[in-house]
């Protein structure tokens, strides 16, 4: 095989990424095929890039929008008071409000509520309606928030939108702070981290272990056992964000790039999926110390749960302990007691060959959406956190260097790794 | 003639800490975030804005380094494409003598050059696995310089499990791999 021809190649892609033509996304859409709700999400914010910037709206201006959409979905009277902004995100923007309305038996009720809204542009394309879902679906299992409303099209809102109930409890104690970003390498303190990470991994378990064949989860499409049709779709969603969005050449990442398409591990169990499971997106009672909601759902999937529990493990995410010498997973567990308590409590193996297929897959995700993602959104100020996410791009580096190291252990040591390895805990 | 800019880099940083901050709202947790970060991208700038060009010199150094060693690794399997990727880090070179230049033109001959590396690895993704894994394996090898180099640019951005594991700028700057 001879590398392309000099007409080709050497040069600077004459792509233009902030005005995409509709040739070039049909060619994403047809080269990086992905889940059907994911591809709507992806193709609906590449035909409005061209749009101009994000406009922050006031207030003022969300409670109109929600007040209009609030009459065609609650009969009788209702109020909205106490609009706030909500900080501790980069990607989607939330306003708290107090929610009065007459309910025919219970009469006035008033209730805490989160309008969830996204940006022009977000770290993360979604879907409002995944996250409405598997909330929905969830909330037998595992603390979450309880799901209103959802405006999938932006019907009502400037873009599309969910509204759920406000959760009580912090994501980080205050007395253990650091000078880390929000949501990475949160300290939780000696005395609490342990009885917070076995809750942690316990509803994880049960994500994994839900039975999610009755639910209505119309927004997922589901894999195929046996097959690596959800690995392709995570490899596929990551690509097309990468091709899509990164300003510059990166031969690291061709790499990891071909090393995943040469060892797509097949699916052995279908699990729901949270997508960006981590400390940072759960909240607990700094009295009782338990866990009150596991939050921010958009990365939600079908697929396999080595993939949760890969995230998790990212260096940047997690902290070391006090001696220096052991790396707690988000900052709650050592690597090998979270495993071995993930199996004890899921019942489920954890695979050794899958771990470290979706622990590159992660880290490749990682840095497409902080150097990737992230550089497209603020060049062309898509979003009401273009200064957080401009902070969060330096992150891609310490993201890259552990997956350098990944790589250069699968490499050297298999070059093709087989899907079937066996459970390592 | 005096530079004005770092006046007016302090003049900001100290509006925006002394006056604009205590008139936040407090309840608008996005208003006080966002202002606490423009405080310290300005902050940021000062301590490194006469590092810039020394940044950006490194980084095309970096490249000029990785595409050498790329045309060599190639140079008996494709010995036109090795042949075009020797001229790109010439270029490079010549980029790196011209200590007057512009930033953006090294960040220009640096680009080609990892534009021509990232097509010469997706090129061999389904080619000869020797030369593929050797390909892969000197590109990984290679990316420890420019990682280590951003890693401890942003290293006040806080996202450093072991800040500490890291060398200073300019031990850094003074590593760099050589031709």
């Amino acid at each position: 095989m001879r590398l392309p021809p000099k007409s080709q190649k050497c040069k600077t892609s004459p792509i233009d990424r902030d005005r995409p033509s509709p040739a070039f996304i049909q060619d994403m859409r047809d080269r990086y095929p992905t889940e059907r709700e994911i591809d709507w999400a992806f193709t609906r914010r590449m035909e409005r890039r061209a749009s101009g910037p994000f406009r922050m709206q006031s207030l003022e201006e969300l409670v109109n929008y929600l007040k209009q959409m609030l009459k065609e979905k609650i009969k009788g009277g209702f109020d909205v008071t106490n609009p706030t902004w909500l900080g501790g995100g980069g990607s989607k923007l939330q306003m708290r409000f107090t929610l009065h309305s007459e309910l025919p038996i219970l009469g006035h009720t008033l209730r805490d509520l989160v309008l969830r809204m996204e940006p022009a542009e977000s770290l993360n394309p979604s879907s409002r309606l995944r996250e409405f879902e598997i909330i929905q679906a969830l909330a037998p299992v595992i603390p979450v928030p309880e799901v209103y409303w959802v405006d999938r099209d932006a019907e009502w809102f400037p873009e599309p939108a969910l509204i759920y109930s406000f959760s009580s409890g912090i994501a980080k104690p205050v007395s253990f702070s650091n000078k880390r970003v929000t949501g990475m390498g949160i300290n939780f303190g000696p005395g609490l981290r342990r009885k917070l990470g076995l809750q942690f991994v316990e509803c994880l378990a049960r994500i994994h272990t839900f039975d999610h064949s009755q639910s209505m989860l119309s927004s997922f499409d589901r894999p195929q056992l046996g097959s690596t049709e959800t690995a392709l779709w995570q490899l596929n969603r990551a690509l097309r964000g990468w091709e899509e969005d990164r300003a510059d050449a990166n031969p690291l990442m061709d790499v990891a790039r071909n090393w995943l398409q040469r060892n797509l591990p097949t699916l052995d169990h279908a699990s729901l999926i949270h997508g960006d499971y981590r400390s940072g997106n759960f909240l607990y009672d700094p009295k009782t110390e338990e866990i009150t909601s596991i939050l921010d759902w958009e990365r939600c999937t079908l697929g396999d749960r080595h993939r949760d529990l890969a995230w998790a493990t990212s260096e940047a995410i997690g902290h070391y302990d006090e001696s220096g010498k052991d790396l707690l997973v988000c900052g709650l567990l050592p690597l090998a007691e979270f495993l071995y308590e993930y199996e004890r409590a899921s019942g489920l193996s954890v695979d050794q060959v899958r771990l470290n297929f979706y622990t590159i897959l992660s880290r490749f995700q990682q840095v497409v959406t902080v150097l990737g993602t992230s550089y497209r959104v603020v060049h062309l100020q898509k979003s009401h956190q273009d200064i957080l996410l401009s902070r969060i791009e330096s992150a891609a580096y310490v993201l890259m260097e552990e997956l350098r190291q990944s790589l250069l252990t699968a490499i050297s040591t298999s070059g093709s790794a087989t899907a079937q390895g066996k459970r390592h805990v | 003639m005096s530079d004005q800019s770092e006046n007016a880099f302090l003049a900001a940083i100290k509006a925006l800490s002394e006056v604009v901050a205590p008139a936040v709202d407090r309840s608008n947790p996005l208003a006080t975030e966002q202002l606490r970060l423009v405080v310290m991208f300005l902050e940021f700038h000062l301590e490194r804005r006469d590092l810039v060009r020394k940044l950006e010199w490194t980084e095309l150094r970096i490249s000029v380094v990785l595409g050498d060693a790329v045309a060599h690794c190639l140079v008996s399997h494709d010995p036109l494409f090795a042949g075009r990727l020797t001229e790109l880090v010439s270029h490079g070179q010549a980029g790196l003598l011209a200590t007057g230049s512009p930033a953006s033109h090294w960040q220009a001959l640096s680009s080609d050059i990892l534009n021509a590396v990232s097509e010469a690895v997706l090129a061999l993704a389904e080619g000869d696995p020797g030369v593929r894994q050797s390909l892969e394996t000197l590109v990984l090898n290679h990316a420890s310089a420019i990682l280590e180099l951003k890693r401890t640019w942003f290293l006040n951005f806080g996202f450093e499990a072991r800040p500490e594991s890291l060398p200073s700028l300019e031990q850094v700057f003074q590593a760099c791999p050589q031709l």
